[in-house]
């Protein structure tokens, strides 16, 4: 698979999606130089695999979103982000890296906030996704993730697809109740949505 | 972009959560029943093989004891050379016993012949004698000091392994003096 390839892929259905993150996910020339890197940082050995998983996510969310230009520079790109992720690691771990962080090329200001807060947004709206349930999660992130209504039905075994729209409303209602309630949080959210728009 | 900003940051959010899931168990879920099947069976019969053909924990934890008890963790200095090794900056960290901090630190495929050196005593010490055993099968060493240090922990781990007496004393024939004589200590303590 070329990068003009997983670009393309990241941004279809949920099958060429799942087989592009997948990809990118394992194979060692995309793998290896990040790997190589965080652990040049200090980045410890168990924390090495969940950076990565991270720096792939992101990379997906910002191509979804658009955020991400191909002009052939890929993996210069996902280094930056990883050198990003890498940053908030050490910051949230209140821990010196062993090497100096600072890998800085194009798009930085797009990584920049999409990482910003990274860890902390990622704990907060697990501790929120246990309070709605299992079933209520389970749906939410397979409609995130891109799955049609149908397929949530057939997967979640739900009556209808009507069913399965209501529920997914009533799920993201009290998700996002939740997320209200929680001053912490919402102050997270308001902060990366202003971000956001800045980069729009 | 959905009418609520904050429900579209918060379908990103979910959208990564789901992403991570999926890379996480995902791939692990989606493997094929009858690779289940066959690494179920292979593990069964990996196990009976290992019920029947080896002996007891406490006989390797004996002879555990026995090599760990004749290792001596090398002192490490810093190379007066001009090649440079990754070691050199972690003598502090060696000296002080954290050997695990220092072997975090070499990793890679061209380490030196030092780096390497230390790595496989670093794995012996560690006891983590499977890696100790494929990097010092991996590397090659030109300096004879460290070829003669290679013999010996090659010694151990075969001695540490169970492997036979003859082999064994086919290892200890090609050390050097000083290893020859410790070698032969294990050897009579194992097989008297």
């Amino acid at each position: 698979m070329t990068d003009e390839e997983i670009i393309s892929y990241l941004k279809q259905d949920v099958r060429k999606h799942d087989r592009a993150l997948s990809y990118l996910f394992t194979q060692a020339k995309y793998k290896e130089p990040i790997i190589a890197f965080l652990r040049n940082k200090g980045v410890s050995n168990n924390d090495v695999e969940s950076l990565w998983t991270d720096i792939v996510v992101k990379f997906a969310s910002l191509v979804k979103n658009d955020k991400y230009q191909h002009t052939n520079k890929m993996q210069a790109y996902i280094k930056n982000l990883a050198n990003f992720v890498a940053l908030n690691y050490f910051r949230d771990k209140k821990k010196e890296p062993t090497a100096q962080v600072s890998e800085p090329v194009s798009d930085t200001y797009q990584i920049a906030y999409t990482t910003n807060h990274h860890f902390e947004l990622k704990r907060l709206l697990d501790a929120q996704l246990s309070k709605i349930g299992e079933q209520c999660k389970e749906l939410l992130l397979h409609w995130a993730h891109g799955y049609s209504m149908k397929e949530i039905m057939q997967k979640l075994k739900i009556i209808s697809e009507v069913a399965t729209r209501k529920r997914k409303h009533s799920c993201m209602k009290k998700l996002l109740e939740y997320v209200n309630k929680d001053e912490k949080m919402s102050e997270l959210l308001k902060e990366y949505y202003n971000e956001l728009k800045q980069t729009l | 972009m959905t009418s609520d900003p904050k429900e579209q940051v918060v379908k990103d959010l979910l959208y990564e959560a789901s992403a991570r899931k999926y890379l996480k168990e995902g791939r692990a879920q989606k493997k094929r029943p009858i690779f289940k099947y066959l690494a179920a069976a292979a593990a069964a019969v990996a196990l009976i093989f290992i019920l029947v053909n080896f002996p007891s924990g406490d006989t390797i934890d004996k002879r555990t004891a026995m090599v760990q008890e004749e290792f001596t963790f090398p002192t490490i200095t810093k190379s007066r050379s001009s090649s440079i090794a990754i070691v050199d900056n972690y003598i502090k960290e060696l000296n002080a016993e954290q050997y695990e901090l220092v072997l975090e630190k070499l990793y890679g495929n061209t380490l030196s012949e030092k780096d390497a050196y230390t790595k496989s005593q670093l794995y012996f010490k560690l006891g983590r004698y499977t890696e100790a055993e494929a990097l010092l099968e991996d590397y090659v060493f030109k300096d004879a000091y460290y070829n003669e240090e290679k013999r010996w922990l090659q010694f151990l781990l075969a001695f540490q392994k169970g492997n036979k007496k003859e082999q064994l004393i086919e290892l200890k024939n090609t050390l050097s003096l000083n290893y020859q004589t410790k070698a032969k200590k294990l050897l009579d303590r194992q097989f008297q």
